[in-house]
């Protein structure tokens, strides 16, 4: 038995011997990933406030006895949530009259144009914000009021007056 | 014949401890010069390069910010003389646009450093492209025109290792 060791021992340091053969150096595999991402993306929480939008109409306006055509057209510059639209409907006092303000029976009848509902879409017109707009869009077909000639005859000559109300919505598409 | 065996295994093992001693140049007398070099050099062991491209986390931009953002990678490596590390930011849409969900709608951003091979050298601590801030970034001029949405885009940062020439 002691003989059977001290052959095999013998023969183990003698294979050591050999090992600075077998430990040449080798090319250096590298194996993580090649390739990662990163996303630039809007903050979600920071929309909520970002909507704005203008509707400018017009300022009061005075017409000469007489007119034919008055321009009350209105425009709008909007920024709202994806799926979203903004409604602007007109609206004539008085079933579309024109009143004496002084009291008197006769009126001025006139026919509206451009009074129905019309939605805007969520970006409309160009704008970083309400105060901050470059680029307006003027609703179509425009809001005009048309007075035939006729109906300028035969009424008392005085200061007749409708108002105008412009009303605006927020809506989804 | 036993130990015959014993003596030859013996002896043997006793040449193996001088090994290193044979392996030696020998100066004599003789010698001229009397002098010898002896070199001592590393052995380069499997996997001893590495190295660590940093990407930036998702960056998020609140609605109306126009501050530009670092996008930079960063990289720590140990590589071997006359390796190469590069690194190439790009982006799948050519056009710089941040889409919304359905890609309908499209935020434009301004980037830099874009599609540029960055190389760092074979020691490289914490570095960013050129060691330049800013090198590569990306930033949003104008929300104006656009519906208020989520807008997003993936940058992709690219590594590419080439082992130094034989």
């Amino acid at each position: 038995m002691k003989k059977v060791i001290s052959v095999v021992l013998a023969v183990l340091m003698i294979s050591a011997i050999c090992v600075p053969v077998f430990a040449a150096a080798s090319p250096t595999d590298i194996t993580t990933e090649t390739s990662g991402t990163a996303t630039v993306k809007v903050d979600e929480s920071s929309l909520d406030a970002a909507e704005w939008y203008v509707v400018q109409i017009p300022a009061d306006k005075d017409i000469a006895w007489g007119t034919e055509s008055v321009d009350m057209n209105y425009k709008v510059a909007c920024q709202l949530a994806e799926g979203k639209k903004l409604t602007v409907t007109v609206t004539g006092s008085d079933a579309n009259t024109m009143k004496d303000e002084n009291g008197g029976e006769d009126t001025i009848a006139y026919t509206p144009t451009g009074f129905d509902a019309k939605d805007f879409d969520a970006a409309t017109g160009v704008g970083e914000s309400a105060t901050e707009v470059t680029s307006w869009v003027d609703a179509d077909p425009a809001v005009k009021l048309t007075i035939p000639a006729a109906n300028w005859e035969g009424i008392a000559v005085s200061v007749y007056k409708t108002t105008l109300t412009y009303n605006v919505a927020l809506g989804t598409v | 014949m036993k130990k015959l065996i014993a003596l030859v295994l013996s002896a043997v093992m006793i040449a193996s401890l001088g090994l290193i001693a044979f392996a030696a140049n020998n100066i004599t007398q003789e010698s001229d010069p009397k002098k010898s070099d002896v070199i001592v050099r590393t052995v380069i062991p499997p996997s001893s390069e590495s190295y660590t491209v940093q990407i930036p986390a998702d960056v998020e931009i609140p609605w109306g910010d126009s501050d530009v953002r670092d996008m930079n990678p960063k990289v720590t490596c140990q590589l071997r003389l006359g390796a190469k590390l590069t690194v190439t930011v790009t982006d799948s849409d050519s056009t710089n646009t941040l889409k919304n969900a359905d890609r309908t709608a499209g935020l434009k951003y301004t980037p830099t450093g874009l599609g540029v091979a960055y190389q760092f050298k074979e020691i490289s601590n914490d570095a960013i492209p050129n060691d330049t801030a800013n090198t590569v970034s990306v930033c949003v001029p104008s929300f104006a025109g656009v519906p208020i949405a989520v807008y997003q885009t993936d940058l992709t940062y690219t590594v590419d290792y080439t082992a130094p020439a034989p």
